[in-house]
């Protein structure tokens, strides 16, 4: 019902509005006919394109969809991995490790290692310990 | 229903890689798999896009253990930026999910040296304290961290989920303001620092719940997890406070809330949510004990 009159309103401005484009056309071939100077447009014709041209910014506000709330979320369809998900402090210790063959092959080769330092100190067999620097296994016992 | 990332077209392929990149989500496994099945195919017609996509699944390949994978990025990208301190920085983070935390942590400390003001190499040492289990150490180094890079939300969130590891929920809360604050128009944040209050609980925790669940839902009105919210906190207010007028109007919104939710899942079909008939069912009966207090 409400839209209706707004429709109304909005058909009656712009033809009014069409009408003021009209009336000043016909106003500078009448001023051209009588050879006066041309001034300014008659008061009336100013008056009625101000009130058409509010008349009709007023009624296509209310057809157009229905106004929204001027502060929105830039992303509504983010969800919570998107959105609470801290990629630059990402951590690689995850259950693919457990399921990885490389990896399980990487632990066996320090527990062996770490054996073998257990049972004699100093004399490390070549390339697992230059794989895993003498460093690294005080960090994997935490 | 889901798909099947080995089977998609190239161009799609790319678009989801891209997306995925700059929205943040871990999908280590799919982008593995994207990477193997189809871009890899023809990696030169990525053009420039190439050595980005390559760093993607570089860290998606450390993620999902695939040693192998990320050492083949790093050493293509290696021979394109022979001095670059981002791929320096892709094999610490290798050397890291191999377990090699103390040589990652020298070239992060070199790398901080070099450039004091990149901060993802500052992020990264935070990552191998929090790696090893140093809860409260990688809390320490985040504050510290953020003394310099005061507006990093990504820096509060993870500090607001430590601290929520460590079961301190008014901190947690903090550092989730300071994100609100950061980026106010952020609906996800406002959600779960009510979810924190709401956890809190106490009459006033319960209200600022509702306050921030109500505000989230004006920014975003298809937050469903927020109307639940505000359903709760109005629903709690109505049961627990001592003001009549307020357990009134509680009541009445709580009431609203249920007729907020029940149309939205009104409007979907149960093929796509086979569970929403026994939630509409839930939700009436839920009125009707609300609407008989």
């Amino acid at each position: 019902m409400a839209s209706t009159i707004y429709r109304l309103i909005t058909i009656v401005s712009l033809l009014s509005l069409l009408h003021c484009a009209y009336s000043a056309a016909q106003h500078r071939f009448y001023l051209r006919l009588t050879e006066q100077p041309f001034v300014n447009l008659p008061a009336d014709v100013v008056a009625q394109t101000v009130i058409s041209l509010i008349a009709l910014i007023y009624g296509t506000s209310f057809l157009a969809n229905p106004f929204l709330y001027i502060k929105q979320d830039q992303h509504p369809e983010r969800t919570c991995d998107e959105a609470l998900n801290c990629p630059s402090f990402i951590t690689f210790d995850n259950r693919t490790k457990a399921m990885s063959p490389e990896f399980s092959m990487l632990r066996a080769l320090k527990q062996q290692q770490r054996s073998q330092e257990n049972v004699s100190r100093g004399t490390h067999s070549g390339r697992v310990s230059e794989a895993v620097a003498p460093s690294e296994t005080v960090d994997s016992h935490e | 229903m889901e798909t099947d990332w080995t089977q998609i077209s190239y161009d799609d392929a790319r678009q989801t890689l891209k997306k995925w990149r700059e929205c943040g989500v871990r999908r280590s496994e799919e982008v593995v798999e994207i990477w193997e099945h189809v871009v890899s195919r023809s990696p030169s017609s990525l053009g420039d896009e190439l050595w980005v996509v390559l760093e993607q699944v570089c860290i998606a390949g450390l993620d999902t253990a695939r040693v192998d994978l990320a050492q083949d990025c790093i050493d293509q990208l290696h021979v394109q930026f022979p001095k670059s301190n981002r791929v320096l920085k892709l094999k610490a983070m290798q050397l890291e999910a191999t377990e090699h935390y103390q040589k990652a942590q020298e070239i992060y400390e070199r790398l901080v040296e070099e450039d004091p003001n990149n901060n993802s190499f500052r992020k990264r040492k935070v990552a191998i304290l929090l790696a090893q289990g140093k809860r409260l150490e990688a809390i320490r180094a985040i504050n510290e961290y953020l003394k310099i890079f005061l507006n990093d939300p990504e820096a509060w969130l993870q500090l607001s989920e430590l601290f929520l590891l460590e079961n301190d929920v008014a901190k947690a809360a903090h550092c989730l303001e300071e994100c609100v604050l950061i980026s106010p128009l952020n609906s996800m944040y406002l959600r779960r620092l009510g979810d924190l209050r709401y956890t809190q609980g106490g009459a006033e925790n319960v209200e600022l719940a509702r306050a921030y669940y109500e505000r989230a839902v004006k920014i975003n009105p298809t937050d469903l997890r927020s109307q639940y919210g505000i359903l709760l906190s109005n629903n709690l207010i109505a049961t627990t406070s001592k003001n009549a007028s307020e357990k009134k109007k509680a009541g009445v919104a709580a009431v609203e809330a249920i007729d907020n939710l029940v149309n939205r899942y009104q409007k979907i079909s149960t093929k796509k949510n086979p569970e929403s008939d026994g939630i509409l069912n839930c939700l009436e009966a839920m009125k009707t004990t609300i609407g008989s207090k």
